[in-house]
């Protein structure tokens, strides 16, 4: 055995080591090598010595005569060194009978060089050995790490071939379908899985023709009937010639997320209903980007069609939906530096069909964590409707204020007259002043009718809405003929000829409170007729249905244009000469309300008659309709 | 008093009313100087010599104008706040008197720039008496620039 001294050994050089026992063809072999530029780290000529030195060595390449004396042979010690250390190992032979080839070939040998031999035939059998060696390890090495790759890949992940078997597969696969440890290599998947439905089976057949198969969630229910959502892929994998060689199959558990994402989904619904309910909508504007991001009732209650999605709105885009007079307080809103957490801003929006809608609008600073404003979130809310109830309440108010005022100062107004008069009596009486006694009385029975017929209207007023009779089914026609047979007495007096002209509505609603309107109307048309001498009053409708306009002319005075609102109004008297109350258009007024309609006026001024128009959509109904029927 | 005995012009829509002060000025014996109008509109038309009133013979400048709120056609305020802002009439003194003793009226009433604001006595003894307190302060110690 000789080994080269270690002064020689040069790194660049490739190392070789001889197994040889002939010492005169070790020596030959050699010198050739050295020749050729490769470096003979030692020559061994028996097994055991090889090995050991080979161990020790750790050589680039082997050259192992097949034939040696001793107890192991070439074939033999090749094996022995291939367990312990990765060398690829050239064979060197005189001769090649079958049997020994056919050893040699299953311990994996790089080449054989055949005795005798050329120094180029040596050398391209070392290169070639060299290189066949280099490609295997590298080879065994991207094995490796695939291997680890798909083992620790966080998914799970499985590797077939043609015959669905196990190549490479996941710890998340094992764990996830509950393989547990057991060796998976070269296992079938149906045998793992017999329970393996027919779908898959097909599924993992077309994938194998070459087809990509994948769904983003798919519902399992599991045998114990709880459900598991899955985002899988099964796609084939090819071979150096193209050919599907088998497929890959990849999936996850989703189950956790698409029960995170229900429940958003659920919790927004709610938001979203909660806004739209409460007309409040909320509103984030990007400091860094100036760009605004509205919640679906902002676009609501803005009245902006579309939707600007993701994106966000600019300020100057939404600025344009904001009243002119109101615009500096509004972009204050918007205004980081002029902000207080607890302000709230109240402005008017005007949405492009025109309608003005009144918000308040509260926000604050959003700040990252370095506590720099970012941004401003915000709510808006639609204070329209609560604006209106409350002027409807103002309103309200303001008349029960008109009320009990002109209750204080209409009935104390006939008492000053009883009682002063009470005391003209007294006096008159004594003096036995007849004709004064008689004026005395005169006012004092005027100061009392009055009183009386004040309490009586009053009383009437505010039982309307208060109490109803129970409605029913009445003709428009016989409610008027009703109103008529109860005013005939004052029409008969001043000669008035009534014409009516009635389409065939039917009312749903409380009859004696309707012809109360037309009864008022009526009364009304007989008192104003003034000097006309050929008085006539006209009862008619005009429209359809709920929008039919129900109207009563006259010829009389007329009403000049300045008194059109007044008229209706509680304790209103334009012409104290009238005998009145002035009661009996702001009933008539307030029956017409109750039925959600509209009452007004049209004279065309004094002395040229009047008309009282007005609907009655709450009577004409669906029940009433049925009775047409 | 000098020159001229004064007219008063009553704006009253309660004939009754209208009556206790014609009863009251005719024991002063200044009935012949009141003249009577039911409703403001009439106040105005008398004031500016209009309508029914355009002869002015027959509608004398007033030296005191005795007004009720309550008033027909043109409300009491209404017709207060034209006379008070007309300068031609500006000067004639106004006193409102009415049944109403509500402060929103009385507030108004001299808002607008009233010269007194009587309540109307429920009591006949107490009307007599205001009257004639009003008809000496007003028609003889009560000094006018004319």
């Amino acid at each position: 055995m000789k080994i080269q001294p270690a002064e020689q050994l040069s790194l660049d050089k490739t190392s070789v080591m001889i197994v040889e026992d002939e010492a005169i063809i070790a020596a030959d072999l050699s010198g050739k090598l050295g020749q050729l530029g490769y470096q003979v780290v030692g020559t061994a000529a028996e097994g055991n010595d090889a090995l050991e030195m080979a161990c020790r060595l750790e050589p680039q390449v082997v050259l192992m005569d097949i034939r040696l004396r001793g107890a192991l042979d070439g074939i033999e010690t090749a094996e022995a060194i291939r367990r312990r250390i990765d060398v690829p190992v050239l064979y060197l032979t005189a001769h090649s009978d079958a049997a020994t080839l056919a050893r040699a070939k299953l311990t994996g040998p790089f080449g054989y060089i055949l005795k005798p031999f050329e120094e180029r035939e040596l050398a391209t059998a070392i290169e070639m050995a060299l290189h066949k060696h280099q490609s295997e390890r590298q080879l065994r090495e991207q094995r490796e790490m695939l291997g680890v790759f798909i083992e620790h890949a966080p998914a799970s992940l499985a590797m077939f071939d043609r015959q669905m078997r196990y190549l490479y597969v996941s710890r998340r696969w094992r764990n996830d379908y509950h393989i547990g440890e057991r060796d998976l290599q070269g296992a079938s998947h149906y045998e793992v899985f017999p329970e393996i439905s027919e779908e898959w089976k097909q599924i993992h057949r077309r994938c194998l023709a070459g087809e990509v198969i994948r769904s983003d969630s798919d519902r399992f229910v599991r045998a114990d009937g709880s459900v598991q959502w899955l985002r899988w892929e099964v796609r084939p994998w090819r071979d150096a010639r193209g050919e599907v060689a088998g497929i890959v199959v990849f999936s996850e558990d989703i189950t956790e997320r698409k029960r995170v994402e229900e429940a958003l989904k659920e919790r927004e619904g709610r938001l979203r209903r909660a806004e739209e309910m409460a007309h409040l909508g909320h509103w984030r504007y990007d400091l860094a980007t100036g760009r605004i991001n509205w919640s679906d009732e902002m676009y609501r209650i803005f009245g902006f069609q579309g939707h600007a999605g993701p994106a966000g709105l600019t300020l100057e885009e939404i600025t344009e939906f904001c009243h002119p007079d109101d615009r500096e307080h509004y972009l204050n809103a918007f205004d980081p530096s002029c902000r207080h957490d607890d302000d709230f801003f109240e402005y008017r929006l005007v949405r492009p069909d025109g309608e003005e809608r009144h918000v308040v609008s509260k926000g604050e600073l959003v700040r990252d964590e370095s506590g720099a404003v970012v941004a401003l979130f915000g709510t808006l809310l639609d204070t329209t409707e609560l604006r209106r109830k409350e002027r409807e309440l103002q309103e309200k108010n303001a008349e029960l204020e008109r009320f009990t005022y002109m209750i204080s100062h209409d009935l104390k107004s006939p008492l000053v007259t009883l009682r002063t008069f009470l005391d003209y009596l007294d006096k008159d009486m004594a003096s036995s002043d007849a004709g004064r006694v008689e004026q005395d009385l005169y006012f004092m029975r005027t100061a009392a009718e009055r009183m009386w017929r004040l309490l009586d209207e009053l009383l009437e007023m505010t039982r309307i809405g208060r109490t109803t009779n129970a409605p029913e089914r009445i003709g428009c026609v016989n409610v008027v003929e009703e109103a008529l047979n109860l005013v005939a007495g004052s029409l008969a007096e001043r000669g008035v000829e009534v014409r009516t002209a009635l389409p065939a509505i039917t009312f749903f609603g409380d009859r004696p409170r309707l012809v109360e309107i037309w009864q008022n109307l009526l009364e009304n048309a007989c008192k104003f007729m003034g000097d006309q001498p050929h008085p006539h009053i006209e009862i008619g409708a005009r429209g359809l249905g709920r929008e039919t306009v129900f109207f009563v002319q006259d010829n009389g005075v007329g009403i000049e244009a300045q008194y059109h609102e007044k008229v209706f109004g509680l304790f209103e008297k334009l012409d104290q000469t009238i005998e009145g109350t002035g009661l009996g258009l702001a009933l008539v007024k307030r029956i017409v309300e109750l039925n959600g309609g509209k009452i007004r006026v049209e004279s065309q001024g004094r002395g040229r008659g009047t008309c009282f128009l007005f609907t009655l959509p709450g009577a004409i109904n669906e029940k009433a309709k049925g009775a047409d029927a | 008093m000098k020159g001229e005995p004064i007219t008063i012009l009553l704006v009253e829509d309660d004939p009754a009313h209208a009556e206790i002060v014609r009863r009251n000025f005719e024991d002063f014996r200044l009935a012949n100087r009141l003249m009577h109008v039911a409703d403001g509109q009439d106040a105005l038309d008398y004031l500016y010599h209009r309508a029914k009133f355009s002869d002015s013979k027959q509608s004398p400048r007033p030296g005191l104008i005795l007004l009720d709120l309550r008033l027909p056609r043109v409300e009491g305020l209404e017709v207060l706040k034209i006379i008070k802002s007309d300068p031609d009439l500006s000067r004639i003194p106004v006193v409102v008197l009415t049944t109403s003793a509500a402060e929103s009226d009385m507030v108004k009433a001299y808002d607008n720039h009233a010269n007194s604001y009587l309540v109307k006595p429920v009591d006949l003894s107490q009307f007599v008496d205001m009257m004639k307190t009003l008809g000496y302060y007003w028609l003889t110690w009560n000094e006018y620039p004319y």
